[in-house]
C-alpha cells in the first residue's frame, strides 16, 4: 500500500506540470484543459490529506472541488465561444489590449 | 386641550393629503386614471374634517383680555412628557383663563446620540396648536377642498383628462400636505420643512405645463427667486439656533420673553438681524417688493394652482410667519419699521402696475401681491390680528377670483387676455355673478369681507402713522379702479370672443365651488367684526398676536363716532368712487381710456412694462452673474482642468519606461506571478523538505 | 525517509521539466525523441523514487497509475493537437479516479469519471469542433510562448508543493507517533493498506477502539462510503452544498447568456480603434 507522501508527490507534479501548460501553451482551449489537470493534481492532494486524517472532510473539499471545475468549464467554454467568434482564432496572444 | 387629541388629529390632517398625493402618483398613472382627483379630494377632505374636528375642540377663548403671553414657561426637560402646562384641564384646576397655545411633541426625530444639543434632542417633530393654527389649518384644508373639486373639471377638455392630470392631483395633495406641515409645526426646522416643501409643490405646478417654455421658465424663475429669499430665511433660523440654543417656538419665544440668550442676556441688535433675516424668507414667498417679480410669471400654472397657491395659501406663508414669530418681531422696532414699509410700498406699487395690465390672470396676480402687501403692513403697525383676518377673507375672494378667473379662461378655449374678449355677462352668468362678489369683495364694497378687513388695517396703519394710513388708502382707491376695470372689460361691452369659441358655463363640478367661495367671500368678513358674540377670530388670534399688544398695548377702540367710524365711511366711499370711475370709463365712456393712454404716454408704457424691474434684474443682477458663471467656466475648463492635466501628467512621465513591461499578455502575468510566488514561499519555508 | 530523498526527488523533477521543454511545441527544432528517453527516465526515476525512497509497501498498480497520470498530463500540456490532448486528460481522470478509489474514496472516483470524463470533456469536444482551424496545427499550437521560464515556474512549483506537502506529513507523523496528540495518533502510522482494511471486519466507529492496530493506516469509514459522504454533505456542509447548487444554476444562467449574445466578428487582422482619433476626447492617463 502506497504510502501518502506518494500521492502528494504525484499530485504536485500534476498541479505543477498543468500549471506549466497553462503558462506555456497559447491555445485557449488547451489553456483551459491545462486548469482541469491542475484540478486533477488538488484533487488528488486533498484526498490523500482525507485519508490520512481519516475523515472525509478532504473528500467533501475535493467533491465542492468538482462543482468549481464544472463551472468554470462552462463558463470558461462560453467564454472561448464568445472569443473565437470575435477574433477567429484561439490564440491567447491576441487579446493583449491592456498593455501599456 | 387634550394633548393626545392634538397629536392624533394633527398626525391625520397631515397623513390624509400625503396619502392622497401618494394614491394620485402611484396609482394615477396605471390604474387611477381619469378617477385620480378621488385620492386627491378624499385625502383633502379627510383633512379638513379633521381639522374642523380639532377647531371645535379649541377652547373659546374670552377674546381681547386674555392678550398676556401665554407661552410655554416650562423647559423641556424631558422630550416624552407631554408637556402643556397650560392645557385646559391644567388651567381649570388654577382656575385661571382657558389655554391658549399647546406645544406636542409627536416623536424624537435625532435622538441626542445623533447631534449634541442643549435639548434632549436636536430635531423634535412636534405641533403647536392654538387659534392661529387652528384658523389657518381650517382656512388652507378649506379652500384646497373646494380648489381640488374645482379642478376636477378644470383639468378636464370635453370629459377627457389633461395629459398629467394624476400628476396635477398628486402634487396638489402634496401641497397641502406641506402647507399643513409648515402651518402645524411646533419648531422653526418642520417651519422650514413646509417651507420649502411648499416652494417644491409651487414649482412643481408653476411648471406643470413644462412642455411650455414660458411654463418651464417661470417655475425656474419662482424657485430661483425663492433661494434667494429663502437663504436669508435658512440663515435667521441657523441664528437662532445659536442664539438660543434651540428651535422651538416656545422655548424661543420664552427666552425672548425673558430676555435672555444661550450665553447671557439677549442682544436687541442680534433679535433684529434675526428677523430681518426671517423677513427675507418672508418677502421671497409672500411675493414682496424686490422678490416679488416671480409671482406674476407664477400664472404660467394652472388656474387653480394659481388660486389655491399663489393667490389664497402659500403666499401668505410669509405673513404667517411673521405673526407665528411675533416674539422676534414685535421686540425690533426696526424690523417692524421695514416691514411696514416694505408692505405700504409693495401694495401700492403693484395696485399701479396692475391697472394697466390685460392678461386676467396677471391683473389678479398683481392685485394678490398688493394684497399681501396690506398684511405686511398690518404687521408692521402692530396689528398681527388684522393681517391674519385679511390673509383670512384674502384668501376667500382672491381664491374665488382666480377661480372665475380660470372658468372665464375655460370657456373661452384658454385666453385670458382682456382685449380679445368682452360682454360675457349673458354667457357666462354663474361666473359672472360669482366673480362680482369676488370683485365686490376685493375692491372693498361696504359689507363685503375684504370691506372689513383692509379697513381695519388701514385703521391700524392711521394709528401708526398718518403716511402708512394714506398709502393703506390711496392703494384702496386703486384696487378698486382695476377691480372695476378688470370685471367691467371681461361682462359688459359689447360681446366679443376670440375666433371659434363658443362660451358655456362650465359643469357643476367647477360651479358649486365658486358659489361657497362667494359665499365665504361675501361673509368671511363677518367673524372680524364686533356683532353678536365679540369678534371670535381676533379672540381665537390674541395668544398668537400676545407679543405685538405686549408692546403697544391692547388694540382699542377709541371714543367718538367720527373717529371709530369715520375712517370706515371714508374708505367705503372711496372703494365705492373707484368702482364708478372703473364703470364710467371703462364702460359709458370707453375713449376716456384710450385719451389718457395717449396723453401720458411714458406713464403708460412704464405701467405697462412693470416698471421694468424684470429686465432691470435681468441687466444688473442676472446678467453679471451670468458673466461671472461664463469666468468660472473658463477658469474650470482651463486653470483646474489644467492643474489636473499637470498633475495626471507628471506620473505618466515616471511612467513612461515602466509601460513598456505591461505586455497585455495574461500568460504573461500569471508566469511573472507564479516565479515571483515561488521564490518567495522556498525562501520563506527553505528548500528541502 | 532517508536523507537523500529530497535531492533525488528534485533530480527526478529536473528530468521531468527538461523532457517537458524538449517536448513543448516551439520554434526552432522539435526533439521529439531526445525528449521522450529523458521523459521515459523521468518517469522510471519517479518509480523508482516512489518505491525506494517513500513507500513501505510498494504497490506496482499504484505505480503504474502515476506514470499514466502523469505521463497523460505531460501529453496533455505538450500535444499539438486539442482533440489529442483532450484524450490524454480523459487518461489523467481515470488514473486519478483510480488512484481516489485505491484511498477509498469510491464516490469521488465515480464523480469524477461521470462528471469530468463524461460531462466536462463532452463539452470540450464540443467546442474544439466549433472553433477547429482547416488543415495544419495553427501557429498559436506549434509556438509556445516563454517555454523555458514556464518549466522553471513549473518546477518551482513542483519542488514547494511536494515538499512542504511531504514535509507536514511527516511532520505531523513525527508529532503524533510521539504520543503527543491523543486522538488518532495511532491510526496514522504505516500499516495494512487499503485492500486489506477493506477485507477486514470494517472498524469500530469509536477511534479509542482501533488503538488495538498499532501503526494502522487510519480507520476505513464503513463499508457504504457513499451514504457516509451522503449523510455529510446532508448534515454538516448542507449550506456548501446548497450553494454549489445555487453557483451551478447561476453559471448555467451564465453560460446562456454568454453564448446568446451576438457578437459582431472583428477579423484577426482589424485594428483597435485610435484612441483620441476625433473629436474632444480627453484622454489624460
Amino acid at each position: 500500500m502506497p504510502s501518502v507522501e506518494e500521492f502528494l508527490v504525484v499530485g504536485a507534479m500534476l498541479f505543477a506540470m498543468g500549471l506549466v501548460g497553462f503558462l506555456a501553451r497559447r491555445n485557449l482551449i488547451i489553456i483551459f484543459l491545462s486548469t482541469e489537470v491542475m484540478f486533477q493534481g488538488v484533487v488528488l492532494t486533498a484526498v490523500a490529506f482525507s485519508r490520512m486524517a481519516g475523515n472525509l472532510e478532504g473528500q467533501l473539499y475535493a467533491l465542492f472541488l468538482l462543482v468549481i471545475a464544472a463551472v468554470e468549464a462552462s463558463l470558461a467554454l462560453g467564454i472561448v465561444v464568445l472569443l473565437y467568434r470575435r477574433k477567429g482564432t484561439l490564440d491567447s496572444e491576441v487579446w493583449s489590449m491592456m498593455k501599456g | 386641550m387634550d394633548p393626545s387629541t392634538v397629536k392624533w388629529l394633527g398626525t391625520m390632517v397631515l397623513l390624509g393629503p400625503l396619502l392622497g398625493a401618494v394614491a394620485a402618483g402611484a396609482l394615477g398613472p396605471a390604474w387611477l386614471k381619469a378617477r385620480s382627483h378621488w385620492a386627491a379630494i378624499a385625502g383633502v377632505a379627510f383633512a379638513f374634517i379633521c381639522s374642523a374636528l380639532l377647531f371645535v375642540r379649541l377652547p373659546a377663548t374670552s377674546g381681547l383680555e386674555s392678550h398676556a403671553p401665554v407661552l410655554n414657561t416650562m423647559p423641556v426637560s424631558d422630550p416624552d412628557a407631554v408637556h402643556a402646562p397650560g392645557s385646559a384641564a391644567d388651567a381649570a384646576r388654577r382656575g385661571g383663563p382657558p389655554a391658549a397655545s399647546i406645544t406636542v411633541p409627536v416623536y424624537d426625530w435625532l435622538p441626542r446620540t445623533v447631534a449634541y444639543s442643549p435639548r434632549s434632542g436636536w430635531f423634535h417633530v412636534e405641533y403647536l396648536y392654538d387659534g392661529l393654527t387652528a384658523i389657518m389649518l381650517c382656512m388652507v384644508t378649506f379652500i384646497s377642498l373646494l380648489v381640488v373639486i374645482y379642478s376636477r373639471d378644470y383639468m378636464r377638455d370635453h370629459d377627457h383628462p389633461e395629459r398629467g392630470y394624476e400628476r396635477f392631483f398628486a402634487y396638489l395633495a402634496l401641497f397641502v400636505f406641506s402647507m399643513c406641515t409648515l402651518v402645524l409645526g411646533g419648531n422653526f426646522l418642520l417651519l422650514y420643512l413646509g417651507w420649502e416643501a411648499v416652494g417644491l409643490c409651487s414649482y412643481l405646478l408653476i411648471g406643470f405645463y413644462y412642455w411650455k417654455p414660458e411654463a418651464a421658465a417661470a417655475a425656474k424663475k419662482a424657485f430661483l427667486v425663492n433661494r434667494i429669499g429663502d437663504f436669508g430665511f435658512g440663515l435667521g433660523i441657523l441664528l437662532i439656533y445659536l442664539t438660543f440654543g434651540t428651535l422651538q417656538y416656545d422655548e424661543v419665544f420664552r427666552m425672548i420673553a425673558q430676555n435672555q440668550a444661550l450665553s447671557g442676556p439677549l442682544e436687541t441688535g442680534r433679535l433684529t438681524t434675526i428677523a430681518l433675516l426671517l423677513l427675507c424668507g418672508a418677502v421671497g414667498k409672500s411675493a414682496q417688493l424686490p422678490l416679488y417679480v416671480w409671482l406674476p410669471d407664477a400664472m404660467e400654472g394652472p388656474s387653480p394652482v394659481s388660486a389655491l397657491i399663489h393667490a389664497a395659501t402659500m403666499v401668505t406663508a410669509g405673513v404667517y410667519m411673521m405673526v407665528r414669530c411675533g416674539a422676534i418681531f414685535a421686540a425690533s422696532e426696526t424690523a417692524l419699521l421695514v416691514v411696514a414699509c416694505i408692505g405700504a410700498g409693495t401694495a401700492l406699487f403693484a395696485a399701479t402696475i396692475a391697472m394697466v395690465q390685460t392678461d386676467m390672470k396677471r391683473i389678479l396676480a398683481y392685485s394678490t401681491i398688493s394684497q399681501l402687501g396690506y398684511m405686511f403692513l398690518a404687521v408692521g403697525v402692530y396689528a398681527a390680528e388684522s393681517a391674519i383676518f385679511h390673509l383670512f377673507t384674502h384668501a376667500f375672494f382672491k381664491a374665488l377670483l382666480f377661480l372665475t378667473a380660470g372658468s372665464v379662461m375655460h370657456a373661452m378655449g384658454g385666453v385670458i387676455d382682456l382685449r380679445r374678449f368682452g360682454g360675457l355677462r349673458k354667457m357666462l352668468p354663474h361666473t359672472f355673478i360669482t366673480m362680482a362678489v369676488g370683485g365686490a369683495a376685493l375692491a372693498g364694497v361696504p359689507l363685503m369681507s375684504g370691506f372689513f378687513s383692509k379697513d381695519e388695517i388701514i385703521h391700524h396703519a392711521f394709528a401708526y402713522h398718518w403716511v402708512f394710513g394714506a398709502l393703506g388708502l390711496l392703494t384702496a382707491v386703486l384696487t378698486a379702479f382695476y377691480t372695476g376695470r378688470m370685471f367691467f372689460l371681461a361682462f359688459y361691452g359689447e360681446y366679443r370672443a376670440p375666433e371659434g369659441v363658443h362660451p358655456h358655463e362650465s359643469g357643476p363640478w367647477m360651479r358649486w365651488p365658486l358659489t361657497v367661495l362667494a359665499i365665504g367671500a361675501a361673509a368671511a368678513g363677518f367673524v372680524g367684526i364686533d356683532l353678536v358674540f365679540g369678534r371670535p377670530l381676533h379672540g381665537l388670534l390674541a395668544p398668537a398676536a400676545a407679543p405685538f399688544h405686549a408692546v403697544l398695548g391692547a388694540p382699542h377702540e377709541s371714543g367718538g363716532f367720527l373717529a371709530a367710524y369715520g375712517l370706515m365711511i371714508l374708505s367705503a366711499a372711496l372703494s365705492l368712487a373707484g368702482i364708478g370711475a372703473a364703470w364710467f370709463v371703462f364702460v359709458e365712456n370707453a375713449w376716456i381710456a384710450t385719451l389718457t393712454q395717449h396723453a401720458f404716454p411714458r406713464l403708460y408704457q412704464l405701467l405697462w412694462e412693470k416698471y421694468r424691474v424684470d429686465e432691470f434684474y435681468q441687466a444688473w443682477v442676472a446678467g453679471p452673474l451670468w458673466q461671472l458663471g461664463r469666468l468660472f467656466h473658463w477658469l474650470d475648463d482651463y486653470v483646474v482642468d489644467g492643474l489636473v492635466w499637470l498633475t495626471a501628467s507628471i506620473p505618466k512621465l515616471f511612467g513612461l519606461g515602466a509601460r513598456s513591461l505591461q505586455r497585455g499578455a495574461l500568460q504573461g502575468y500569471g508566469l511573472t506571478m507564479t516565479l515571483g510566488m515561488m521564490a518567495l514561499l522556498m525562501l520563506l519555508l527553505g528548500f528541502a523538505i | 525517509m532517508t536523507e537523500w530523498v529530497p535531492y533525488a526527488l528534485y533530480v527526478v523533477f529536473a528530468f521531468a521539466g527538461l523532457a517537458l521543454y524538449l517536448l513543448l511545441p516551439k520554434r526552432g527544432a522539435v526533439h521529439g525523441v531526445a525528449g521522450g528517453v529523458i521523459a521515459l527516465a523521468a518517469l522510471t526515476g519517479l518509480v523508482a523514487l516512489l518505491a525506494f525512497g517513500l513507500s513501505d509497501s510498494p504497490t506496482l498498480t499504484f505505480y503504474a497509475l502515476a506514470v499514466v497520470a502523469v505521463g497523460g498530463t505531460g501529453r496533455v500540456i505538450t500535444h499539438t493537437r486539442p482533440v489529442y490532448s483532450a484524450l490524454y486528460f480523459v487518461m489523467v481522470v481515470i488514473a486519478v479516479a483510480a488512484m481516489c478509489l485505491m484511498m477509498a474514496a469510491e464516490f469521488l472516483a465515480i464523480a469524477l469519471i461521470l462528471i469530468y470524463a463524461g460531462a466536462i470533456l463532452v463539452t470540450y469536444v464540443f467546442v474544439i469542433m466549433l472553433a477547429q482551424q482547416e488543415g495544419a496545427a495553427p501557429a498559436y499550437d506549434r509556438f509556445s510562448r516563454e517555454p523555458l521560464l514556464s518549466v522553471c515556474a513549473g518546477l518551482m512549483t513542483m519542488a514547494v508543493v511536494s515538499g512542504q506537502a511531504v514535509k507536514a506529513v511527516q511532520q505531523r507523523q513525527a508529532v503524533e507517533s510521539a504520543g503527543l496528540s491523543g486522538v488518532g495518533s495511532a491510526r496514522l502510522a504505516a500499516g495494512p493498506g487499503l485492500f486489506q482494511d477493506v477485507e477486514g471486519p470494517p472498524p469500530s466507529p469509536n477511534p479509542a477502539s482501533t488503538g488495538a492496530a498499532e501503526g494502522a493506516y487510519p480507520a476505513l469509514p464503513p463499508p457504504t462510503h457513499a451514504e457516509e459522504v451522503g449523510g455529510l454533505l446532508m448534515a454538516r456542509y448542507v449550506v456548501a452544498l446548497e450553494l454549489g447548487a445555487l453557483l451551478l444554476l447561476v453559471a448555467m444562467a451564465g453560460a446562456v447568456a454568454i453564448s446568446r449574445k451576438r457578437i459582431p466578428a472583428e477579423g484577426p487582422e482589424q485594428k483597435p480603434v485610435e484612441a483620441g482619433a476625433s473629436g474632444r476626447r480627453v484622454v489624460p492617463f
